[in-house]
């Protein structure tokens, strides 16, 4: 699969402290061949996508966890990758921020088609999954198989590493 | 000519600045062009605003040491440069330093020891008698001194069909309203020779002013004080602010008169004559002219040599020879490694902290060249910035706002100045120390794991 198809989003948002969330949004897209006119189209329709359009020219220290954690998404989803790979999304915010940004990551999945790997170690954000593996010490130990509904009762506490 | 149009034409000879400020202009075109990565670095320089100035201002002080030293050296090379047409010479003791020759090789030397048809006259000449004295015999002090050219008052400048004539460097660049006060003073000085001029830095530091008289006890003449010495000018500040003139038939009838009261002559009596200047058209009439002069028999006791001004000051430097060389090679280039420590340091700090960002940065896709460009980019703009504005500092300061440094003891040289080419140094050095400086860390970061970085995180 090629680079741009996949994006990450980390558990600790690894925004850039000095850039904007507009600068952090455009960052993967300076390096594709866009004018600037298509690049501000992407950048907004992501911070858009996530609910941050009115805070794109704020820093991430003046941000929350949970907008940080939107503009990280928003700067995966700005290429329009086919897979996104969340570490631990959830795994530094509060329950109510978890359960928006879980509620966000749903929503690209089922309005703009995206694939969404998740790594977790949170029940709760493992509860929104279709489809749950369950790895220890690097290997594949159980599945469990959703019909297309929230897995609540599929659910088993991740294996700690 | 507009300025522009001479630093355009001075760029159109010189392949080297054409090189040079065609550079730089790629370099500004690739800026506007690229402006966000640059966006991108300034913001990067500014997280951490102590460090960055602290790292501008160190490079910026080794940029400005090393700028005034190859300034010098640059001077230096300017000096023992040969000119080719309206060389000046100078006729001094062959085997003696101070240079005393009698008063009367005055006259032949002044005509360049023209003796047969066939031989040929300097266009101009010049006389010089050193005398130094103090106003306070009893308690000399370096402001109480006072060191005079003895010589001919309209050699110092003169007006030739309305065109201003002097064998003094740098008389005819003062200000028409100065030159008009000299003139006149230089009159009254041919009238009078007690009359004398002063420079303004000197008259400062005696804390006398003009139209005061004064008495000067010599240090070089013994027992010699001329009195009622009247000041009727003074020199504008610079590059004779410290010196001062006198009519050369004052000194010689102080001599005269010592003889008639002691019954001989002076000690120092016949070695008055420290410097004749000529002004020769070219090349070939100094050759000739001073071909006459060495060979004269007119001049054997004590023999005497000519030189061009620049060979003079070449032979001069001879004995510091070995010092010169270790501050233009060893010395420039410890400046040069020290300024790119000092960035080295500050760029790895910045690295060190930085190393979860280039792994974020090569998740997203940039490449390990674009890490590298973008510290590069970082250690060149403070580099370049730093060293371009202290530079630039230098050139305005030393050369516009204080118009050159006035050398006071070696007033036949103009006044040091920092040369425009400076600001290439500057900028030269910058780059140069920032890429030495900066390419370890670079590379470092060019080198980051991702996996490594994010298994330390997590």
């Amino acid at each position: 699969m090629a680079d741009e198809a996949r994006r990450l989003v980390f558990q600790f948002y690894h925004l850039l402290p000095v850039l904007t969330a507009y600068e952090n949004v455009e960052l993967p897209l300076l390096l594709l061949p866009l004018s600037a006119d298509e690049r501000r189209r992407q950048v907004t329709t992501a911070l858009d996508l996530v609910g941050l359009s009115d805070r794109m020219w704020h820093r991430p220290g003046q941000l929350s966890g949970g907008q940080q954690q939107r503009v990280g998404i928003a700067r995966a989803i700005v290429t329009d990758p086919t897979l996104i790979v969340a570490d631990e999304p959830t795994g530094d915010l509060d329950a109510k921020s978890a359960e928006e940004i879980m509620a966000l990551l749903t929503e690209l999945q089922k309005g703009l088609g995206k694939t969404i790997l998740m790594v977790t170690h949170d029940p709760r954000a493992a509860r929104w999954a279709q489809r749950i593996l369950h790895l220890e010490k690097g290997r594949l130990v159980e599945e469990d198989a959703a019909d297309g509904q929230v897995a609540n009762n599929l659910v088993t506490e991740a294996p700690k590493s | 000519m507009t300025p522009l149009e001479r630093t355009l034409l001075s760029l159109a000879d010189d392949p080297l600045r054409l090189a040079g400020a065609s550079a730089v202009l790629i370099a500004l075109t690739a800026m506007v062009y690229y402006h966000k990565p640059l966006v991108f670095i300034l913001k990067s320089l500014a997280r951490n605003k102590v460090r960055t100035v602290l790292t501008a201002l160190a490079t910026g002080l080794f940029v400005f040491v090393v700028t005034l030293v190859w300034s010098v050296l640059w001077f230096l090379d300017l000096a023992t440069q040969e000119k080719k047409k309206d060389l000046k010479a100078i006729v001094t003791d062959r085997w003696q330093i101070p240079s005393q020759m009698p008063f009367e090789y005055a006259g032949p030397l002044s005509e360049g020891a023209y003796s047969k048809p066939g031989d040929i006259r300097p266009t101009d000449s010049m006389t010089w008698q050193f005398f130094g004295g103090t106003l306070e015999k009893e308690k000399p002090t370096r402001e109480n001194l006072v060191f005079f050219f003895c010589m001919e008052p309209s050699k110092v400048m003169r007006r030739e069909n309305g065109k201003v004539v002097s064998m003094m460097e740098g008389i005819d660049q003062l200000e028409p309203a100065d030159l008009d006060r000299l003139e006149k003073g230089l009159k009254m000085m041919e009238e009078d020779p007690r009359r004398v001029i002063i420079g303004a830095d000197r008259l400062k530091a005696l804390n006398k002013r003009v139209g005061e008289t004064i008495s000067v006890y010599s240090f070089n003449y013994q027992d010699i004080t001329l009195d009622d010495v009247e000041i009727i000018g003074a020199f504008p500040p610079g590059q004779y602010g410290q010196n001062a003139v006198m009519n050369r038939e004052r000194l010689n009838k102080a001599l005269e008169a010592y003889k008639i009261q002691y019954g001989k002559p002076h000690p120092m009596a016949e070695k008055t004559l420290n410097l004749v200047w000529l002004k020769v058209p070219d090349t070939e009439a100094y050759n000739k002219i001073a071909g006459q002069i060495e060979k004269s028999p007119r001049f054997t006791a004590p023999y005497v040599k000519c030189e061009t001004i620049s060979s003079g000051v070449g032979a001069f430097l001879d004995a510091y020879s070995d010092l010169l060389w270790i501050v233009r090679y060893p010395g420039v280039i410890a400046m040069v490694a020290c300024m790119s420590l000092v960035i080295s340091v500050a760029i790895s700090i910045s690295v060190r902290e930085r190393r979860t960002e280039m792994a974020v940065l090569k998740v997203l896709g940039y490449g390990p060249n674009h890490i590298l460009g973008l510290v590069l980019g970082e250690a060149l703009l403070l580099g370049c910035g730093s060293g371009l504005f202290t530079a630039t500092f230098a050139y305005v300061v030393v050369t516009h706002l204080m118009g050159g440094i006035p050398l006071p003891f070696f007033a036949w040289f103009p006044p040091f100045k920092v040369p425009i080419d400076a600001l290439w140094w500057g900028l030269g050095l910058g780059a140069g120390t920032a890429l030495a400086g900066s390419f370890v860390p670079a590379w470092s970061a060019r080198s980051v794991k991702v996996s490594e970085v994010f298994a330390k995180i997590s």
